[in-house]
Formats: structure tokens, sequence, C-alpha cells
């Protein structure tokens, strides 16, 4: 052995070094087996891989990037990434973002729309990302490209997105989509003080081509009236398909007055022109609301509410016409009036606020069966306890939809407070009168609602009770409502007719009071109109229509109610014209219903 | 905080010495840490219970001390006097064997301790104190990441009495046990020296029973070591061979990543090598290499980083014996780099202090640097 402790530490060094020395060539060996699985790896993988020097020189490409690039190898060995990797049509520059990657050690995902030029000019959508390679002590020694042709995925992409922002039938923009252009002209008018418009348009004739013709008609008619309309707009303006038959247009850049004119010509060609379908021509109009976006309104909800009562108050002035949004107007107020009805009808059926009372009605001729006759009337109670009658609220919920909900909670609460009342109520109960709106006689799911809830009257004999009880109810219904779907109202009368359910048609006298729909309808009672009946005593005219009414109802067979008696002298005078009933606060004001005991 | 290193000189020290030592202050010191020769122990225990009476006083026995830039076989006292009032510090003793570890309950309420501080000092038995299972304790016990511990062993033994490597509170002498000084309102920072560098490729510890090294990378450990250590033929004699070639754990277990081990013992059990610190089956190693030139240059380019109050140095004996006649140069260099603060400490049987992913590592071969300054009220 060697001397001192420096002579055997160097010759233990030496060991040392022999055998690192033998493990890194094992090492190396074992790294080649590695770089050539790499290679094999990069050249198999569907993504296109370049990788360059320090100095963002290329010095290497795979099959893919070869394909992609249309540079082989050999000539790219060497060339700036930048001239290799041509990016277009994208803001981001390849040498900028490489020379960062390169020189601060960052990552980079290039922009998603970028398209890459090949060599020969072909281009793919791609997306890529760039990393710098670091050797193992952590020093930049060139970056890596790693990218893919996505052409296929962005086709896919943008087809998707066309189609969660257009309509599929017209092309046109979708509520959604139009709701942001419209939240930008708002933001605009608000800080750059640009001038832009609506028009809110319902096709005035949609419905009757749909139920005429059918829905392919109906198709057919939307997109015509969507090419007319395009013809109709500028370039820089934005037309969208909003419902059914609702189409909006932004008019970007346009005063209030060039909007009214545009809407107007536009107005003009549709009703030049006609839609025909097989042996039919259908002349089309359209209520177009107009509304200037100005900083005033809140939200895009505000600007589209404005513009769809404009439309609503050119419906309301006769269809067919163009109508200039204006605050103050009072078909506004009230359509804003409307509106907050909405919601307080919507909050008390929530809470089961509303409130039912009943009107005793009265026979008048001698021999009528003895019992109870009365009416189920409806009231909104407020958290203060005021109380609102029918006519403060059933437009807003005819308009929006709510009469359904209304007439359903009417019928399953009259229902069950008439049968939570002592056994013989129903022995002494003679006519319970519910209104029924015109939405419920054209509800094909009432008839079964009402079923379930006669079927829902407690223990024993179900279905006898539920009969005894359809036996005493009785609705009433307007002409009007009857008529607005004549085939499905006389449908489920006579269903509810089968089943010992009575008619009445209220308000008679008021409408068209036209007798022919009389025979159709099942009908047992004729209500006449309060208005007829308030001056009879004096106003012979009034004595004749309600003797006339009178007459041709007992012809029919039916049985007559005078509403709104007021007095003993009325009661006499109805009585005297052979009237079978009288109904008013003279005879008996509203109570609670079930609320007392008597007078049964 | 104010700190005084009292060198102390041949034969036993005297109350006077001591006082007169520390008088500067105007006050007596909050604590007095001492490093010890066996010899005169007690008379040297009893002259610092005489001096500072309310101090709180404790320390160790050690062969080779280090007193400010020297190393000396007489002794050192490090005093400190905290500005403020409120600081202070407290000392536990556990104790134990390594045939009978620390209570577990015991070993709860030091972690509690420790995590309510700001950093630990630990002096331990190292001959029959089981340290490094201690400490395991210690890390299964505090969840979160504790404050800086830091410390070392004593190991030499007298043949005669069986005293050393004891260490000591008071004037109570405690064999067996370990002490950890519990620091509050103090800012610790450890340095851990090394000197070290990677000298073969990495190999995988295939089995360890019992604290001995069986079988490195599937072969007998010392064939492991003789393919290095066989010089001419004939193997170098092992262990002293083995003290300037340290084994390195280099993981894979990221807490273990970094520690030293010194062997010692070769071949015994036949085939087997045991070290001065737990090797464990499945450790990735590698052999360092490092003579006196690499730990001084090490040491001299210790960066000081912030100012500290004062220091304390626990440096492996294995250094000394690579150091040999230059072993007072380590601790020259080291209090030179910190601006001539006062320093005491000893040449330990093993360092306590932080890993470079953790905390609680026990060392071979390094030098574990404490920084203290007293935190601003």
């Amino acid at each position: 052995m060697t001397g001192g402790p420096l002579e055997l530490d160097n010759a233990i060094l030496r060991n040392l070094l022999a055998e690192t020395t033998r493990a890194y060539e094992t090492q190396m060996g074992e790294l080649y087996a590695e770089k050539e699985l790499a290679q094999v790896t990069l050249a198999s993988i569907g993504d296109g891989v370049l990788a360059t020097d320090e100095h963002g020189l290329v010095k290497y490409l795979n099959p893919v990037a070869e394909k992609l690039t249309g540079w082989d190898r050999a000539e790219a060995l060497g060339v700036p990434l930048p001239e290799i990797f041509r990016l277009t049509g994208d803001p981001e520059d390849v040498a900028g973002l490489l020379s960062r990657c390169l020189e601060a050690g960052q990552s980079f995902r290039l922009a998603e729309r970028g398209t890459l030029e090949r060599r020969d000019g072909r281009r793919y959508a791609t997306e890529s990302t760039c990393a710098p390679i670091r050797a193992s002590d952590g020093r930049i020694i060139g970056a890596v490209l790693v990218f893919q042709d996505v052409s296929d995925k962005r086709l896919m992409a943008l087809q998707l997105a066309h189609q969660a922002t257009h309509d599929e039938l017209t092309g046109l923009l979708n509520r959604q989509a139009f709701d942001g252009h419209l939240q930008r002209a708002l933001e605009e008018a608000r800080t750059l003080a640009n001038v832009h418009a609506l028009c809110y348009m319902d096709l005035d004739q949609f419905k009757v081509v749909n139920d005429t013709c059918g829905h392919l008609a109906g198709d057919e008619l939307l997109c015509r009236v969507t090419t007319l309309l395009q013809e109709s707009m500028r370039d820089t303006d934005l037309v969208a398909r909003l419902g059914g038959d609702e189409f909006g247009v932004l008019l970007t850049r346009c005063s209030l007055a060039d909007a009214e004119r545009r809407a107007g010509e536009f107005h003009g060609a549709l009703q030049e022109f006609r839609f025909t379908w097989r042996d039919k021509t259908f002349t089309v109009g359209a209520s177009i609301g107009v509304v200037p976006i100005t900083p005033e309104f809140r939200s895009v909800a505000h600007l589209l509410s404005a513009a769809d009562h404009a439309c609503y108050a050119a419906k309301d002035k006769g269809r067919n016409r163009v109508q200039t949004y204006q605050e103050d107007d009072a078909t506004f107020v009230r359509r804003h009036g409307e509106m907050n009805w909405v919601v307080r009808i919507q909050q008390t059926l929530e809470r089961d606020r509303f409130r039912l009372f009943s009107q005793q009605i009265q026979p008048l001729a001698a021999g009528a069966p003895p019992g109870l006759y009365f009416e189920v009337l409806l009231r909104m109670a407020e958290d203060d306890g005021r109380i609102h009658l029918p006519s403060d609220f059933i437009r807003a919920a005819e308009r929006y939809g709510l009469m359904r909900a209304i007439d359903r909670w009417v019928i399953r609460n009259a229902i069950r407070t008439l049968r939570d009342q002592p056994p013989p109520f129903l022995d002494f109960l003679r006519l319970c009168a519910i209104n029924l709106s015109a939405v419920s006689l054209g509800d094909e799911g009432f008839f079964d609602f009402l079923m379930g809830e006669l079927a829902d009257t407690g223990a024993g004999d179900v279905r006898a009770a539920g009969d005894r009880l359809a036996d005493k109810l009785c609705f009433e219904i307007t002409e009007t409502a009857a008529i607005e779907n004549l085939p499905q109202a006389r449908r489920l009368m006579a269903q509810l007719a089968a089943r010992g359910v009575r008619f009445s048609l209220d308000d008679f006298g008021t409408g068209m009071s036209s007798y022919g729909y009389l025979k159709e309808l099942p009908v047992s009672f004729l209500k006449i109109d309060g208005k007829f009946i308030k001056d009879i005593v004096t106003d012979p005219l009034d004595r004749a229509m309600v003797e006339s009414i009178n007459q041709v109802g007992h012809v029919m067979g039916l049985q007559t109610v005078a509403e709104g008696v007021a007095s003993a002298a009325v009661v006499e005078r109805v009585k005297a014209l052979g009237v079978d009933f009288a109904q008013g606060n003279w005879i008996s004001p509203p109570r609670p219903l079930g609320a007392t005991a008597g007078p049964w | 905080m104010r700190s005084l290193t009292v060198h102390l000189s041949q034969g036993p020290c005297r109350r006077e010495t001591l006082l007169a030592a520390s008088e500067g202050a105007g006050r007596p010191p909050d604590i007095a840490l001492a490093f010890l020769p066996e010899f005169f122990l007690r008379e040297n225990l009893a002259a610092m219970t005489a001096a500072w009476p309310d101090a709180l006083r404790f320390g160790c026995e050690a062969v080779t001390q280090f007193a400010d830039s020297e190393a000396t076989s007489w002794g050192s006292i490090q005093l400190f006097w905290f500005d403020d009032p409120r600081h202070h510090a407290a000392v536990e003793v556990v104790t134990g064997t390594h045939g009978e570890p620390p209570a577990p309950k015991r070993v709860e309420a030091v972690a509690r301790r420790i995590a309510a501080s700001d950093g630990a000092l630990v002096l331990v038995d190292g001959l029959r104190f089981p340290i490094e299972r201690f400490l395991d304790e210690l890390r299964r016990t505090i969840v979160s990441m504790p404050p800086l511990v830091a410390g070392g062993l004593a190991s030499k033994i007298e043949s005669a009495t069986g005293a050393g490597a004891r260490v000591f509170l008071g004037e109570r002498v405690l064999p067996s046990a370990c002490l950890v000084a519990t620091l509050h309102g103090v800012s610790m920072r450890v340095e851990v020296v090394r000197g070290w560098s990677p000298a073969s490729p990495v190999y995988t510890v295939t089995r360890v029973e019992g604290g001995v090294v069986y079988e490195i990378d599937g072969a007998p450990a010392t064939d492991w070591y003789r393919q290095f250590f066989t010089v001419d033929g004939r193997l170098a004699s092992m262990p002293e061979a083995a003290n300037r070639f340290p084994l390195i754990i280099e993981g894979p277990r990221p807490e273990r990543q970094g520690l030293y081990r010194a062997m010692s013992g070769f071949d015994d059990p036949p085939g087997a090598v045991t070290f001065l610190g737990d090797v464990e089956t499945g450790d990735h190693v590698r052999l360092g290499m490092g003579n006196e030139l690499s730990l001084l240059r090490t040491a001299e380019e210790l960066t000081a980083g912030d100012p500290a109050d004062a220091a304390i140095l626990y440096s492996c004996i294995g250094r000394e014996t690579v150091l040999g006649d230059r072993s007072g140069e380590e601790v020259a260099a080291i209090r030179k780099t910190l601006g001539g603060i006062p320093l005491s400490g000893f040449f330990t049987a093993g360092e306590i202090g932080p890993t470079p992913r953790g905390n609680l590592g026990f060392y071979n071969l390094t030098a574990i640097l404490v920084l203290l300054r007293e935190l601003s009220p």
C-alpha cells in the first residue's frame, strides 16, 4: 500500500474515478437507448415538434412538423425558427416570443387563433406551445415548440359557436347573442354618447298562416320575412329573431328619426309583400316598436321591455303600424302598472293570499227550488289589509299568462271550502257559479284538473261526493272567451256538461251578443250585464234590451240572471219582466266564502 | 441581547474569576451555557452556582470546546443577557436509555413546548440517549413545521469512571439525558456547514437490520466499500480511511436528502458496516470526499447574513479528525465571518439541525452553526 493519507486518498479517488467512469459509460449507453426511444416517440406522435438551440436556430423537427411547415429536416437545420414556423393573422410575433422564451425562460401558449402558413402557402389552424429546454444545471440551451393542426377542431368550434348564437331556422342572431350586442350598444350610449336605436317587430299574420297552412308554411314565412328584413337594413345593422314571430333590429349609429324612417320603409316593403302557400295568398303585416337607445335605460331588459311596450302599443292602436316609444305615454304607464301587478299576482299566488268571497243569487220566480245560489268572487289581499277587486289585476293577469294559475287556484280553493262545510250544506246548495277565463276554456288539461279536484273530496264515496258537487257547479264564461277557441271550448263544455257541470254566459249584452253562439254552446244561464240593469227603472231602452234578452233566453230554454241589482225597485222591475234570478249588492253584498254558517 | 464567552483556564475555575468575567454587564447573566471537560466538572458547576445562582445554567461535557475563535480543552461558558425582561429560556430534561426510549407523553410535552417557542437548543448524552428515536417521535408529534431545533451530542467516555457524554442542569449531572432549551423572544438561524463533494455514482442501500448496513446495491456493504478502498491489492485501514469519504444520503425521501453519515464500524458483524447515524433500506447513497482544505474553505466562504448577537457551533468530531492540527482554524474562520461575535460550542458525536427540505435532521460530519438574535421589543 502507498504511504501517507494523501497518497491513500489519491488512490481511493482513482478508484472512485474509475467506478464513476464505468457508471457514466453505462448511463451513456442507457441514455443512448433513451434517446433512440425518444426519437422514435417524437417521430410517432401526432403533434409537430420543433427544437432550437439557444440562439433560436432549428436543431430538430419531427415528421409531422416537416409536413405542416413544408420544410424537410435537412433544409431546416440551422434556420431561424420564425422563418420555418410562420404564423399569419396573429398579432403575436413568434420571434419575440421565442426570444422571451430563450432569454427569460418563460413558457408560452401561442394564440389559439394562430394560422400556420406552410412553405407552399397552404394554411393550417394551429395551437402551439413554446417552452425553454434546460440543461441539468438549469441553463437554457434551447427551446421546443409543439404544435398541432386544429383546423377540423376549430371549424367545429366555429360551427358550435355559430349554433349557440344563431337561430337555426332563419340564421339570424338569437336572443342571447342579440342581448350581448344590445348591452354593448347601451354601454356605448353611456360612455361614448353614440346614438343607436332598437326596433322590435311582431308579425301580425303569423298565427293565421301557421294555423291554417301548418308549421312548414309558418317557417317559410319567417324565412321570407327574414330575407326582406335583411334587404331593408344596412350592413352595420344587426337583425335577430327573438321569439316565434318576433324580430329585433339594432340600428347602429342611427338617430331616432332615421330609425323611424327605416322602420317605416320596412313596414311599407312588408305591406307590398305577398306570401303564397299552395293555393292561399296572405298579406303580412307587422307591429313595430322603435326605441332610441339612451343612457336612461338601466339594462338590456329595460330596453327590450320598452321596445316590447312600443310594439304592444302599435297593436293596441290597430296593429300593422310603427310606434315610437314615449316614456310619458299613458299606454306605457299602464303597461308598467301591469308589470307591477304581475309581480304582485305571482307573490299572492306563492303566499296563498288570494281570498274567495261569495255573492248570493236570489231566485225571483215563484216556485223556484229553495236553496243556496251564489257566485264565487275573487279578491286579492295585501299585507296591509287592503283588498283589490279583479278589475285591478285581471288585465295584467290575462296579458302575462297568469289566468290559468288564477283559475285553478280559485277552483281548487272553492271546492275545498265547499267540501269542508257541514254535511247538510251540499243538500241545501243549488248553484255555485265560478268565473272561468278563455285560457282555461282552451286548456286541454283543464278537464282532468277539475275531475281530480272533485275526486279529492274526502273520505267515503269519493265518486259520489264528487258527482254531487259537480252537479252544483256552474262556470261563468264570456262570449269572447268562448269564441276565442270555439272548438276546444265546445269540447270542454260538452265533457263537463256530461258530468253535471253547468255554464252561464256572463256579461251578456256587452260583447257581440250573438244569439247564434247560444245554439252552439251548452249554456244553462244567461247573465244580463249590470249596465242594462242599473237604470232599468228609468230607461226604457235598457228595459227593452233586458226584455229581449230574457225572452230569447227563455225561448232557448235558458234561465236568466240580472246582474248589478242595486235597489228594491230594480228587483221588482226585473221580476216583472220574468227574469229568473237577481244578483247585486242590494240583495246581498259579497262576503267571505264559508265564513258564516247561514243561511242554509 | 448581550453575550460573552468565558474562556476557562487549566484547573477548576473560581467564583471570583467568573464574577470578574461577567461584571462588565452590570448584572448577573440570564443564561450560562457551559461546555466543560470531564475533569473538575463538579467544581466548575459549583463555581457557576456561586457566581450566578439565579441564572439558567446548563450544558454538557465535551473534549474539545470552542471559546470565541479558539478550540480549547479547558472549557467555555457562554453568558447571555436579555435586553427585554419578558424574554427568557427554559430547559426541559428528557431521560432515556438506548434500551428505554423516552415515554411518549414526555415527548409530547416537550414537543408542545418546542412548538410554543421561538427555537430550541438540544444537548444530548450521545452514548446513552436514543437521540434518533427521540427525533423521530418529535417529528411525528409536531404536526406543523416546528421552530428551528439545533444541537449536538456529547460522546467522550472516561473508561475508569464511566463519566463523559453527560449533560448538566444547575449542579445536577445527568447521564442518559437530553436537555431541550426553549428560547422565547429570540430569532434563531441555523447554518449547516458541509465542505464535502460528491465522489461516486449513486447507489441504493438494499438491506439494513438493527441499524447495521448489510447490503448496498445487492452486494455486501463491505464489498461495496472494498472496491473503493482497496489500494495495491490491500484494504485501507477502516473505518479511519472512510473519515474523509462520508456517506451522503441523496434521498429518495426528501427529509433525508443531504444527510451525512460517518462510519463507526467495518466488517463487524462480517460483511456489514455501521454508522454513527441511521441508514435505512432504500436510501440512495453515494460517497463524498473532502479534506481539511475543503472544510476550511467552506468555513471561510460562509456568508454572514443578518447580524447576530451570539453564535453556538456544534462541529462533528469527524471533522476534527480530518482537520487534524488545523481543527482550531475552522471555528476561527467562522467567527471571523460573523464579525467576531461571542461564540461557544464543541466537537460533537452527531449534530442536530434542519435538512434542506425539513427540520430535525440528524447529521454526521457537518458543523451546525446556530445564530441568535434577540427580537426587538
